[in-house]
């Protein structure tokens, strides 16, 4: 498994390389941000939009982690177009292998994400000097837990998608919770707010559930997953 | 694993697709030797190379590879063989040195200084991406790689297809003096009649999924002749004794497989050598009999 875990450590440099400029990037606007509103010329900004803005730099790079989730279907994307997955064939490796690979560059990457995420909160909150509460905390593990779940389904199904559809399809949820997330930051007094409030704290009560329960879930749709990928893996081409 | 006599051994290979029949294939690879594989496009000549990688799956028949079950013993197979196809197989965003320390933990047996010969021998760059390599340049490196882990099967598919005949010549020569060594075996599928000719020991011919020849390529050349006559002549030759007749306005040429019994039974005409390309054309043509 060595071998193989060296190859997308090769392919994916890009990739990671990538993630930690816009993590260091998201980073390094934060502070500038949080030394204008200290010294620079938005310093009359009120406690409760640096309170905002604290949060929008916080979570930003918490949307680092679930994009990690697509060099894992990425990887395999890589091997489809060059090849080498025939070749593989041909190499004393066994599907559990090849699939074990996949999933442990796939968690090294989720959880170097995370920790960048979490040093990042600390820089946010050092800077903007805000406290980075326990509330705060479970929400980044929800977000690494969702973006786990969201590793764990498509790696199976991606077997019998094609890479464009799963893209279409992981795109589409990502729209869908940042148009949620930027909705929050900007909603006003009303019905809408009424109606987002009753969501928010009808899907707090189901994160809630599925983070104290996450401990039954998460090994279970681990099992799973990976068992379906080996399954999908071994079915030999047409 | 030492004792066994033939590298592959396939029996009544069958394999079913849609509007396609590998038919009950059979033929064996000895040790030591170099087998070519020969047929048109469509033939079957992958399908049955990725049966004996367990690639597809077969509908019947068995296969050995070195004594062993190619399903039930796959891995242990799988140290001991290299295939090499006609596209490289590695991604473009790496480089020899990458297949280097990838390949080191894959195969056990792998020599990294052996393969780094063959980079220097090959003239391939360690540092340089596959992406910039030529296609010639590519096959070299996927079979500086297939050399490199000490396997004692090489199987090729249309390795050498679409390569420049200075390319091609080089890599016949390393496969030849990988043969030198007498527990290494090739089985290699080429449409290039030529390669084949020049390098194997022997040779297996199919045609839509069917088995027409296998044997030692000196034997099948021995055995086969061409018969040039007028048509009045092929027209009084017995149909058992030909596989097709070429016709043309200057006469026939007929392909007869017993060279021997033909000499003598038709002693009157001029009989002459073939060449595996002219035996594959007319027996592509043996249902028909008779083609221009």
């Amino acid at each position: 498994m060595k071998g193989l875990i060296y190859k997308e450590l090769f392919l994916g440099k890009k990739t990671y390389l990538g993630l930690l400029a816009v993590a260091l990037g998201l980073a390094i606007l934060g502070i500038l941000v949080s030394l204008g509103i200290r010294y620079g010329n938005i310093q009359d900004m009120a406690a409760d939009e640096v309170t905002r803005m604290f949060y929008i730099f916080v979570y930003a790079t918490y949307g680092i982690i679930l994009f990690t989730v697509v060099e894992g279907f990425f990887a395999i994307e890589r091997d489809k177009v060059a090849g080498w997955r025939r070749l593989e064939y041909t190499m004393p490796i066994t599907a559990k292998k090849q699939i074990g690979a996949w999933y442990l560059t796939s968690g090294i990457l989720l959880v170097v994400s995370f920790l960048l995420g979490l040093i990042n909160g600390g820089v946010m909150a050092l800077m903007f000097r805000r406290t980075l509460t326990a509330t705060m905390f479970k929400n980044m593990v929800i977000i690494l837990l969702l973006a786990m779940v969201l590793f764990l389904v498509g790696m199976p199904q991606y077997q019998g998608f094609s890479f464009r559809a799963v893209t279409y399809i992981y795109t589409a949820i990502m729209m869908v919770v940042g148009m949620i997330f930027s909705i929050s930051l900007n909603m006003e007094e009303g019905i809408l707010w009424e109606i987002y409030n009753y969501v928010w704290k009808n899907a707090g009560r189901f994160f809630d559930g599925f983070l104290y329960l996450s401990p039954l879930i998460m090994p279970a749709l681990f099992a799973v997953s990976f068992f379906l990928s080996v399954k999908a893996y071994q079915r030999r081409e047409k | 694993m030492s004792n066994f006599e033939n590298a592959i051994e396939v029996r009544d290979l069958t394999v079913k697709y849609d509007g396609f029949t590998l038919d009950h294939v059979s033929f064996d690879v000895a040790k030591g030797s170099i087998m070519g594989f020969i047929g048109q496009n469509g033939a079957g000549k992958t399908t049955t190379i990725k049966a004996i990688l367990n690639i597809i799956k077969r509908n019947e028949g068995t296969i050995k590879m070195f004594g062993l079950d190619n399903i039930r013993d796959e891995m242990a197979i799988k140290e001991q063989i290299s295939a090499v196809f006609d596209e490289l197989p590695y991604h473009d965003q790496l480089s020899a040195k990458n297949l280097n320390i990838i390949m080191k933990h894959i195969y056990r047996d792998w020599d990294g200084a052996v393969f780094k010969e063959y980079l220097e021998r090959m003239s391939l760059p360690e540092r340089k991406k596959i992406a910039d390599f030529s296609r010639g340049m590519k096959m070299k490196l996927q079979i500086a790689v297939a050399l490199s882990h000490n396997a004692k099967l090489l199987i090729m598919d249309e390795a050498t297809s679409g390569l420049d005949p200075v390319v091609r010549n080089e890599c016949l020569d390393m496969f030849m003096e990988y043969l030198q060594n007498e527990e290494h075996s090739i089985l290699m599928s080429s449409h290039i009649t030529s390669d084949l000719e020049k390098v194997c020991d022997s040779v297996t011919f199919i045609h839509k999924g069917k088995l027409l020849v296998t044997g030692y390529k000196d034997e099948i050349l021995e055995n086969h002749g061409v018969i040039k006559c007028k048509k009045s002549e092929y027209k009084d030759m017995d149909p058992g004794d030909y596989i097709s007749a070429r016709l043309s306005d200057f006469g026939a040429s007929v392909m007869v497989k017993d060279r021997a019994l033909c000499n003598s039974k038709y002693s009157g005409l001029a009989m002459d050598g073939t060449t595996l390309e002219e035996i594959m054309l007319y027996y592509v043509n043996a249902g028909k009999k008779e083609w221009s």
